[in-house]
């Protein structure tokens, strides 16, 4: 081998310099050979460098044991068995995916290992930046977070496994839980349908009644026997409907397991005030709320208003969207702002605005002086 | 302390347009002198001079002057087919111009126009300028624009009236809610609250001393004082004697004002009978004691914009000092006044001959 082997303990690859990434789809670019007329070529590329090749110069060159990859100045040391086809045409997304797998591998912490929602970000943020580095860093950058990435993986092999173990179980778990749902549903359809037969049997049951009344010929028209007879079944009827969800409840899965799955994730978790202002839901009047809620009346429902008929039920005005509670919220406000409000006490020593003053300082001199506007209020 | 009232005291027709009674006098009175010695000034300045200076209205004319064309205006409003809350903004406009200005300075007639075409905009309804001074023969739309920005400007920018209408809607649906009262009495409380608010304080003070849910608990406790009484026992439940009792102090000082211009009025004033005799007077003297370089607000404007064509071309060599102050806005006033005074000391040769 002529060309050395650079050591620079990387395992993670750069991508093989040229004007492209894509996976050739023509010609091999090893041997040269056409697609043309080797119709079942296939292109294979290694992690190690990304280097594509046709499957035959896999064999070729590697079949007799581990070689360098016969890209010109490339210098890694190949083997047969790290050859794989490329699921994604771009070797640059194929690249990128590989690492990011092997990332997530290594960091498989969940939010409920963190303290605080801030410090979960704050990983997830770092492992992110760590990610870029080894895609797309600049070299040194590209080193060092591959040696952290080492480290990681080396050092805290056992968290690591216990990490996958436990998501394997959430996985599990949560697969279970939907199960469980799927299974609730179809029992719960089941018995509507079997309600709504038992409704359908007790109804054909009724007019049965009603038709025997009528040929036995009870008093009265057949309306009223008619009546009658529902009346009497009502409450049957009503039994049925209002068993409905009990006997769901008592046919739905056991409860037991539900119950536990749907609890988890209720750890409690301490929470600083900053998180917890975060977590709260946006409030546009930023704490004003109970400061804006009326004082003197309280605002109903709906008010009975012979004029808003036409607006609560005209398409004209629902179709575009006049909203009566606006209306009514904003006369009800009328109707009581600033019933307090003592003018003739309040205004009493305001001084105007410079306007006047000036004005009023005319008047006082009885002297006009020529800066002074009848017209100009601010002058 | 309610947070209706707290909202209220942010509007502009508190902030801007409430008076104590004392205080509005003394501003009228203000108006009234500052106008009188501008006019004077300028009458005598005019070729020829007037020598015997004119007869000027007291300010107990202008408040009877101003009523009689705030009718008109509410008349040539209802010719118009306008909503009652825009008849009513254009009448407060109009109340709140003359507060600054004095009816010898602008004539009145035309700012009753410019009053309903600008009370339109505010209030939101489209009127078309040419069918607006259509409607009135022997009006022009560039009349009726005339004025405009004087009005804005008398106006101090504030352009929200807050009316007591949608008030008694709210308080009429809170009785109704209620229901201790029958339908029939509601009703003819409602009809006549809303008659007296439709004339009674646009006529009067009334929405420079009250606010207008005092005013609509004021009428309608000329109307019905048994539902004021209601009402203002669930406002105040829970409340002091005292609170209650002064806001009830307030609501019977404003229904005393409102009783001055009872509804019962409106036919009268409506054709004319009652006023005209009294006005004819006043009207013969307003005319003698106009101010001679605002009677024709048409000329006026249009001088006024060739002024600033000039202005704009002379700027930059004259007045570097006012540059450093750096506001350009602060510099066109003054050069405003500067021209204004000019046109008083000039004798109005800027106007053309006087009209």
């Amino acid at each position: 081998m002529s060309r050395k082997p650079v050591t620079n303990g990387s395992t993670v690859v750069r991508l093989p310099t040229g004007p492209t990434t894509a996976l050739p789809s023509d010609i091999c670019p090893v041997c040269k050979r056409v697609r043309y007329l080797n119709t079942d070529m296939e292109f294979l590329i290694n992690p190690e460098c990304y280097h594509p090749m046709c499957s035959n110069c896999v064999s070729n060159i590697f079949k007799s044991g581990p070689a360098q990859c016969p890209y010109a100045t490339c210098t890694k040391t190949l083997r047969q068995r790290g050859f794989r086809s490329a699921f994604f045409g771009d070797l640059a997304v194929e690249r990128e995916v590989d690492i990011r797998r092997r990332v997530a591998a290594a960091y498989n912490m969940v939010e409920d290992d963190f303290e605080t929602l801030r410090d979960y970000n704050n990983y997830l943020q770092d492992v992110e930046d760590l990610t870029f580095d080894l895609i797309s860093g600049a070299e040194d950058e590209r080193r060092a977070a591959e040696q952290k990435l080492l480290h990681r993986e080396q050092e805290f092999r056992d968290e690591i496994e216990r990490n996958k173990r436990r998501g394997r179980e959430a996985e599990l778990s949560r697969q279970k839980r939907d199960a469980a749902d799927a299974e609730a549903a179809r029992q719960r359809r089941l018995e509507e349908q079997r309600e709504e037969a038992r409704a359908r049997a007790e109804e054909a049951t009724i007019n049965a009644e009603v038709m025997e009344a009528l040929a036995r010929g009870e008093p009265g028209s057949a309306a009223e026997i008619q009546a009658r007879i529902v009346a009497q079944n009502r409450a049957r009827v009503a039994a049925i409907s209002g068993a409905h969800f009990t006997s769901l409840l008592d046919t739905g899965v056991p409860s037991g397991t539900s119950n536990t799955l749907s609890i988890r994730g209720l750890k409690t978790k301490k929470i600083s005030e900053e998180e917890e202002d975060l977590s709260k839901p946006y409030d546009p009047f930023a704490g004003l709320g109970p400061a804006l809620e009326p004082s003197r009346y309280k605002l109903h429902e709906s008010y009975p208003n012979p004029w808003l008929d036409a607006a609560r039920t005209h398409d004209d005005h629902r179709v575009p969207g006049y909203s009566i509670s606006e209306y009514v919220t904003r006369a009800m406000f009328d109707a009581f702002a600033g019933l307090g409000v003592n003018i003739a006490d309040e205004k009493k020593d305001v001084a105007r605005g410079p306007g006047t003053l000036v004005a009023a300082e005319a008047a006082a001199t009885n002297r006009v002086s020529e800066r002074i506007n009848v017209d100009d209020v601010f002058g | 302390m309610a947070t209706e009232d707290a909202r209220y005291r942010q509007s502009s027709q508190y902030r801007l347009w409430s008076f104590s009674p004392s205080h509005l006098q003394s501003l009228r009175e203000k108006t009234n002198s500052l106008a009188i010695s501008h006019i004077s000034n300028r009458l005598r300045a005019s070729s020829p001079p007037v020598d015997p200076l004119p007869d000027f209205l007291t300010p107990a004319d202008e408040a009877l002057l101003l009523n009689f064309y705030i009718v008109d205006l509410l008349r040539a409003a209802q010719f118009c087919d306008l909503p009652t809350e825009i008849q009513a903004t254009a009448a407060i406009f109009f109340r709140r111009f003359y507060l600054t200005n004095s009816l010898m300075t602008y004539p009145p007639r035309a700012l009753t126009m410019t009053c309903i075409f600008f009370a339109c905009k505010a209030e939101g309804l489209y009127y078309r300028l040419q069918k607006f001074a259509d409607k009135f023969p022997g009006t022009t739309g560039e009349e009726v624009l005339a004025a405009e920005f004087v009005l804005c400007q008398g106006l101090r920018f504030a352009f929200d009236v807050r009316h007591p209408y949608r008030a008694l809607e709210g308080a009429i649906m809170e009785l109704r809610r209620l229901g201790d009262f029958d339908e029939s009495r509601l009703a003819r409380a409602h009809q006549r609250t809303r008659d007296v608010l439709k004339l009674s304080p646009l006529l009067t003070d009334a929405y420079f001393h009250y606010t207008p849910s005092q005013i609509m608990f004021g009428a309608l406790s000329m109307a019905d004082e048994g539902l004021l009484q209601r009402l203002l026992r669930d406002a105040f439940a829970g409340k002091s004697e005292s609170a209650k009792n002064q806001v009830l102090d307030v609501i019977q000082s404003c229904r005393a004002m409102l009783e001055k211009e009872p509804p019962e009025r409106r036919t009268s004033y409506w054709d004319g009978s009652g006023s005209k005799e009294t006005m004819k007077p006043l009207n013969k003297k307003l005319r003698k004691c106009r101010d001679p370089d605002r009677v024709d607000l048409v000329a006026l404007q249009k001088a006024r914009r060739e002024q600033a064509l000039q202005k704009a071309k002379a700027k930059t060599t004259t007045r570097e000092e006012s540059d450093i102050f750096g506001a350009s806005n602060g510099k066109i006033e003054d050069e405003e006044r500067e021209a204004k005074r000019r046109r008083v000391v000039g004798g109005g040769d800027l106007l053309g001959p006087p009209l």
